[in-house]
């Protein structure tokens, strides 16, 4: 134990308080209620019944016996795979774009930003809407192209695909940051490589590319994250329906602690998604030491 | 040269229209008459707009729209408070005191904001059944006025920027932390500070999952949840649930044109973490 002066314990004490709120709140917010979880995870607790330990019965239960588990896990991982780096292209190509020296370019910028501003509740209603089948405009706007109606919301590849088009819509905030790590990059290195005769496209490559990972890199995380806690886009355009097709794990957890009221079945799936989302993280952070550029050296 | 600015300007526009196309369809929607709606195929200008839509569905007699959009109000305005006072005061520690063991405590701040909230929703919605707070507001304002990790690093980040000699001459004048704080710091990290508010104000106002789980009574829920049952309504007027979604969002988008630099530097510096 080291020795502290009387000064750098003033020191400690006052800073102490000082973020003694993120202290509280961390504890009773955060760290309480996920060994909560664990401890109730071990129980078949529900509203009508009492608590009771049976191990880990519903861990077992979760991999054995539950389809729906699978099921949903299965969607949500498809659902990132697909939409994680959907997002991150379209967002780095986008800013791309946005970044040229080009007249009015402002205005092209917020164009692209406005639709995240949108209330998510709002949104996906409008989405419903213009992706139903008989009556929506997107139906309208491909038969006008020879293509017959498709039943967006009635199968889980076409309402993957649709989560997959929302998101991107409502991708604005991606594209800023994007933007805010290429304005980032000194100029001077592009100029030093237009003298050497590089050509745009090779400059792409080798200065923008490995200048924006760490952008890419801060963005994957999030967007892992983001993919695997998605709910509210689900839960408002198809309430996990028809038959399951779209049950995101985050919903799959949510009917399970407040429908059907398995608080101790619902504590498992929460310890599991956050094993995964802990893994994922972990994963993303050992695999950056290869491709993630820090400058310096 | 002028190749690529032309095909620049094409991509753009191209993009931008179809980006611009359903906001243009929201708002649309939100002035047919119930018949134009359900008109296939769809109008794509219609005349005269129904403009009595938005009254209509304020006032719409099922549902307590404006009672709902005044707690949504209520919530978010207590949220941002709770979000400048406690995440000020955490940043400042973070950043502008000197403490053993600081840097190492703020690392477990980073490392928490990868948690998501919705992992813990569960025991905490068992916890406030205990606690006897759950169909109050309490589970969704209160960690706001816990210093959210987010905001704090947000309003630290900005704070980190300023020169020390500015600490240092107060000290020298007699001013106490809290006045430093209050009188040096603050003024120098307002855009920060503006930045996390806007922020705070849109994550409340587009909260949905928490006061869907925490919140029974209609005399209590928020907008967000309002509106979904708004257009589970049987026999639902569909064109005034646009309305009311356009109402709904109308508030962050009038925020958005006066405080558009606010919006776009809180994001930034979002994106700069790690």
């Amino acid at each position: 134990m080291v020795k502290l002066s009387k000064k750098e314990k003033k020191q400690l004490r006052t800073g102490l308080l000082m973020i003694s709120p993120w202290l509280v709140g961390v504890i009773g917010f955060t760290l309480i209620p996920l060994l909560l979880a664990f401890g109730m995870s071990l129980t078949n607790y529900s509203f009508l019944s009492k608590f009771k330990f049976i191990g880990f019965q519903n861990y077992i239960t979760m991999f054995t016996k539950d389809p729906l588990i699978w099921k949903s896990l299965g969607i949500t991982f498809i659902y990132a795979i697909l939409a994680v780096p959907l997002q991150l292209m379209f967002g780095f190509l986008l800013a791309n774009l946005l970044n040229q020296k080009l007249r009015g370019i402002v205005v092209y910028r917020t164009i692209f930003y406005i639709p995240c501003l949108i209330v998510v509740v709002s949104s996906t209603l409008l989405w419903r809407q213009m992706l139903d089948t008989d009556f929506g405009v997107i139906n309208y706007l491909i038969t006008r192209l020879g293509i017959r109606k498709v039943s967006w919301l009635s199968q889980t590849a076409t309402i993957i695909a649709s989560t997959v088009l929302i998101s991107l819509w409502q991708s604005g905030k991606l594209i800023i940051i994007n933007l805010s790590g290429l304005q980032g990059i000194p100029t001077s290195l592009y100029e030093a490589a237009d003298l050497d005769g590089c050509s745009k496209l090779r400059q792409v490559f080798y200065i923008t590319m490995p200048l924006m990972t760490p952008v890419l890199f801060m963005n994957l995380i999030m967007g892992l994250i983001g993919a695997f806690k998605s709910f509210t886009l689900i839960k408002i355009l198809t309430d996990g329906g028809p038959d399951n097709a779209s049950l995101v794990y985050m919903l799959y957890l949510y009917k399970n602690a407040f429908v059907n009221f398995k608080l101790g079945y619902a504590n498992a799936m929460s310890i599991l998604l956050f094993v995964i989302v802990g893994a994922l993280t972990i994963l993303v952070f050992r695999s950056s030491e290869k491709w993630v550029y820090y400058g310096g050296e | 040269m002028k190749r690529r600015v032309v095909s620049c300007y094409f991509i753009l526009t191209v993009l931008a229209v179809l980006f611009m196309f359903p906001l243009y369809w929201f708002f649309l929607n939100s002035l047919k008459s119930y018949e134009q709606l359900f008109q296939f195929p769809p109008k794509f200008w219609v005349w005269p707009l129904r403009l009595k839509n938005y009254p209509e569905a304020y006032h719409y007699q099922a549902l307590q729209f404006g009672r709902m959009l005044k707690n949504s109000g209520i919530i978010t305005v207590i949220s941002v408070f709770g979000t400048v006072l406690s995440s000020t005061i955490v940043a400042y520690g973070f950043s502008r005191l000197k403490w053993r063991g600081r840097d190492q405590m703020f690392v477990i701040v980073i490392l928490t904001m990868i948690i998501p909230t919705e992992v813990v929703l569960t025991p905490l919605y068992f916890i406030y059944s205990k606690l006897h707070l759950l169909d109050t507001w309490f589970p969704i304002i209160a960690p706001f006025f816990f210093a959210k990790p987010f905001y704090t690093f947000i309003i630290r980040q900005s704070m980190m920027g300023i020169p020390v000699e500015m600490d240092e001459s107060a000290v020298i004048d007699g001013s106490n932390v809290w006045q430093r704080l209050i009188y040096v710091i603050l003024p120098q990290a307002k855009p920060a500070l503006m930045a996390a508010m806007i922020m705070a104000m849109q994550d409340q106002w587009n909260n949905y999952l928490e006061p869907l789980i925490f919140i029974n009574s209609n005399t209590k829920q928020t907008i967000s949840v309002g509106l979904t049952f708004f257009s589970g309504m049987y026999n639902i007027q569909w064109n005034l649930v646009f309305s009311a979604a356009a109402i709904v969002a109308l508030p962050i988008l009038v925020i958005f044109v006066f405080f558009q630099r606010y919006f776009i530097q809180g994001i930034v510096v979002s994106g700069v973490k790690g």
